[in-house]
């Protein structure tokens, strides 16, 4: 089995966990957020349910990509699809929370560096602690381009 | 080619024609990743040999014979220029289907010249055109171009004085066997032009075997309905959420404190002679304390038009104009073509759903690519009443954000309900149509930014006028008591149909000039949440804003008919508007909440 197989095979499982946890939560079954037992991830938040689909859908992707085998091409864009999938829902919570925070009001304009740099602090979403480990989707565009 | 001669920009839709009229023009016209994007003919000037031609980029055509009106505008203009000069604008990867087109046009004795466009992805994909050979062949100048780069352009320009024309007899004898050899060809033959376009592809290209692309791949997966649609349910959301940011950083973050803690104090003081008319029209409520309350020309309206509407059309049309330089919008398309053909029309409808989420002009407008007069008026009608454009999302965001998702999905599926409903009632023929998928391709930051100021630069122009026109209508009609007496009037109506108190009338009036304003003076009416959602889709249903209904107008005499397009288009708003927003008033009831 190759390395990236394993790699994207726990990713694969990683992410589908989260998405499941959102989306239960998102339909308003009484499920704990895992922020009190695991701080830096928060399971909440506006369009839960749609955002744990989209993760589930990932995982997915990631899983089909394993089975079919990453020496293929087509297996290799089914896990960058999931990775954009990822990355476009860890963009928009970053960008959202960034934007809340930037304003400081009629008083102020501007909020401070530190108080912009809070908000990029933990907890995170599952999409925003997904996204880094699925740049490694990026490899294979950057082999295509060696070749 | 004569110097006054204008020189004509044909081809296929989406091979580049616009990317390359911006090129050779040193203009900014929209282009987009996706077929139709130009359904109107653009006019600009060309310097040759330091005189001025006229350059015109006319709709894309898949042949001579017109399959709708964008195409016949396009074959209109090749038929009325005197002696123009055509430059065929060919798909080099896909160079059978534009040669036959050039046959076409060269078979009535035009002037033409070739572009080998997207001569980079040919290359990329292992198609090999000896473009020397191909000329020779045909007998008219070629010249392979990049235009989103702006290669090959200056030799296109160099060498449109060197435009021949060639018949197909001529073109026949340069071929290496000779197709038809007892027939004469002529351009109503098509069978025949294939086979000389088959002999000649034969001749001039080399295909090389290539692995597919990543990017190959992910063009395939995303039109694949088991990675297509979640992956479309992303993008989808991803939009809705960098709308709502976006729109809500300028809005909240800025123009609220912005308006409501220092120019609506202000001017409220510092305006004259409060009491009097004109500072009621002006400045509106002077004890309002937020300026969506407010409701004069400089205060609500500056406030809806500059500080609401302006946010939201800006983060909607960048994410747009993303999508559509990508490719995405023609594989939303292909993933939505059979819930389309169910209301009558085919996944391309697509095209004006989207523009129209931005503004519902440009929406109708692109109706023109459509082929029948029945897939127009379904798609002209259920725009302009189903789908709430931009600015009217930008005021629902923030105004009532809890509920706009919900109410644009209860539009949606009214768009589709009352779609399949007109698709059986409407006579005429949905004909199944084959278009193009472009591949995906990293969108220009530069085309981005282009369309992006050319569309703000249309809002501000159109809209903004508009709002503060609406506002001083409202306004002088409260002063002459019409308000009053159409409340009265309607009251009836809109408390027992509807459940809707009668102070929502002047928002029924802003909203025959902008659903956005009128919204913004839905939020002053004190009222139940339900009340609230149910009046906002009234609005949205009620009639097309005057731009809109102006538009439909247009587009309906060659629509088969004013009376009919805009005729059926009043009745179905009026039909969707009793029922439609009926349904939702007795959903409310069973659910307790109206």
């Amino acid at each position: 089995m190759r390395v990236d197989e394993v790699y994207f095979g726990v990713l694969g499982v990683a992410v589908g966990l989260m998405g499941l946890l959102a989306v239960v939560r998102g339909l308003g079954l009484a499920l704990p957020n895992p922020i009190s037992t695991l701080g830096v991830l928060t399971i909440s938040g506006t369009f839960l349910l749609w955002r744990g689909v989209i993760l589930l859908s990932a995982s997915a992707f990631y899983l089909q990509g394993v089975v079919e085998g990453l020496d293929r091409r087509n297996a290799q864009g089914t896990v960058f699809l999931g990775s954009l999938m990822l990355w476009i829902v860890a963009g928009t919570d970053l960008l959202a929370r960034l934007l809340e925070t930037i304003p400081g009001g009629s008083e102020q304009w501007l909020a401070s560096s530190g108080e912009i740099l809070a908000v990029l602090g933990p907890p995170f979403s599952p999409s925003v602690v997904a996204a880094p480990f699925a740049l490694s989707a990026l490899a294979y565009w950057s082999q295509e381009n060696e070749q | 080619m004569s110097q006054s001669a204008s020189v004509l920009l044909m081809g296929h839709p989406n091979v580049g024609k616009s990317a390359l009229f911006n090129r050779l023009a040193g203009a900014s016209i929209a282009e987009s990743n996706y077929p139709g994007t130009t359904v109107e003919y653009t006019k600009s000037q060309l310097r040759l040999n330091n005189e001025p031609v006229p350059i015109i980029d006319v709709p894309g055509t898949f042949s001579l014979e017109p399959k709708d009106r964008a195409e016949s505008v396009a074959i209109g203009f090749l038929e009325s220029e005197v002696n123009p000069t055509v430059v065929c604008v060919i798909d080099a990867t896909r160079i059978e289907r534009g040669l036959n087109l050039v046959l076409e046009i060269l078979d009535r004795g035009y002037e033409v010249v070739i572009a080998l466009n997207m001569w980079d992805e040919a290359r990329r994909k292992g198609v090999d055109i000896d473009a020397d050979m191909l000329a020779d062949r045909l007998g008219v100048p070629v010249v392979q171009t990049v235009a989103t780069e702006g290669d090959g352009v200056d030799d296109l320009r160099s060498i449109l004085d060197r435009a021949n024309s060639s018949s197909l007899a001529s073109i026949t004898d340069r071929l290496p066997s000779k197709v038809h050899d007892d027939s004469i060809i002529t351009g109503d033959e098509p069978a025949a032009r294939w086979d000389i376009v088959d002999t000649i592809v034969e001749s001039v290209v080399t295909y090389q075997e290539t692995d597919p692309s990543l990017s190959d791949q992910l063009g395939q997966l995303t039109i694949a309905p088991k990675t297509g649609l979640p992956f479309a349910i992303a993008v989808l959301y991803g939009v809705w959420a960098f709308f709502s940011s976006v729109a809500g950083f300028f809005t909240d973050g800025y123009f609220v404190p912005l308006f409501d803690d220092h120019w609506l104090p202000w001017i409220q003081s510092a305006f004259p002679a409060e009491g009097s008319w004109l500072y009621f029209l002006l400045v509106g409520d002077p004890t309002a304390v937020n300026s969506f309350e407010a409701f004069g020309v400089l205060t609500s309206g500056l406030f809806v038009a500059v500080g609401v509407v302006l946010p939201a059309i800006l983060a909607l049309y960048l994410v747009l104009a993303l999508l559509e330089d990508s490719g995405y919008i023609a594989r939303l398309a292909v993933l939505l073509d059979a819930a389309f053909h169910r209301i009558g029309l085919h996944g391309y409808a697509i095209v004006p759903m989207v523009l129209s989420f931005g503004c519902n002009v440009p929406g109708v407008a692109a109706t023109r690519t459509l082929e029948t007069n029945k897939q127009r008026f379904l798609t002209m009608t259920l725009l302009s009443v189903f789908i709430p454009c931009g600015a009217q999302l930008g005021v629902m965001l923030s105004l009532i954000p809890q509920y706009a998702g919900y109410i644009l999905l209860y539009l949606l599926v009214g768009f589709f309900v009352f779609g399949a409903v007109l698709n059986r009632i409407v006579p005429g023929s949905a004909p199944e149509v084959a278009v193009d998928i472009p591949p995906l391709r990293r969108p220009r930051l530069a085309n981005v930014i282009m369309k992006l100021s050319v569309r703000i630069r249309g809002f501000m122009m159109s809209a903004v006028p508009f709002v503060l026109a609406g506002v001083g209508i409202v306004n002088l009609l409260y002063l002459g008591g019409a308000v009053d007496w159409l409340a009265t009037v309607f009251q009836p109506v809109l408390s027992g149909w509807f459940g809707v108190p009668e102070e929502t009338v002047p928002a029924l009036i802003a909203g025959f000039m902008r659903k956005d304003l009128a919204i913004a003076q839905l939020s002053a009416v004190s009222m139940s949440p339900f009340q609230t959602v149910m009046s906002v889709v009234m609005v949205s249903i009620y009639f097309p804003c005057v731009a809109t209904f102006a538009m439909l107008i247009k587009e309906g005499r060659t629509s088969g008919g004013i009376i009919r397009a805009v005729g059926g288009a009043l009745a179905t708003l009026v039909a969707a508007l009793f029922i439609w927003g009926g349904l939702l008033r007795v959903i409310g009831i069973i659910l307790g909440v109206a």
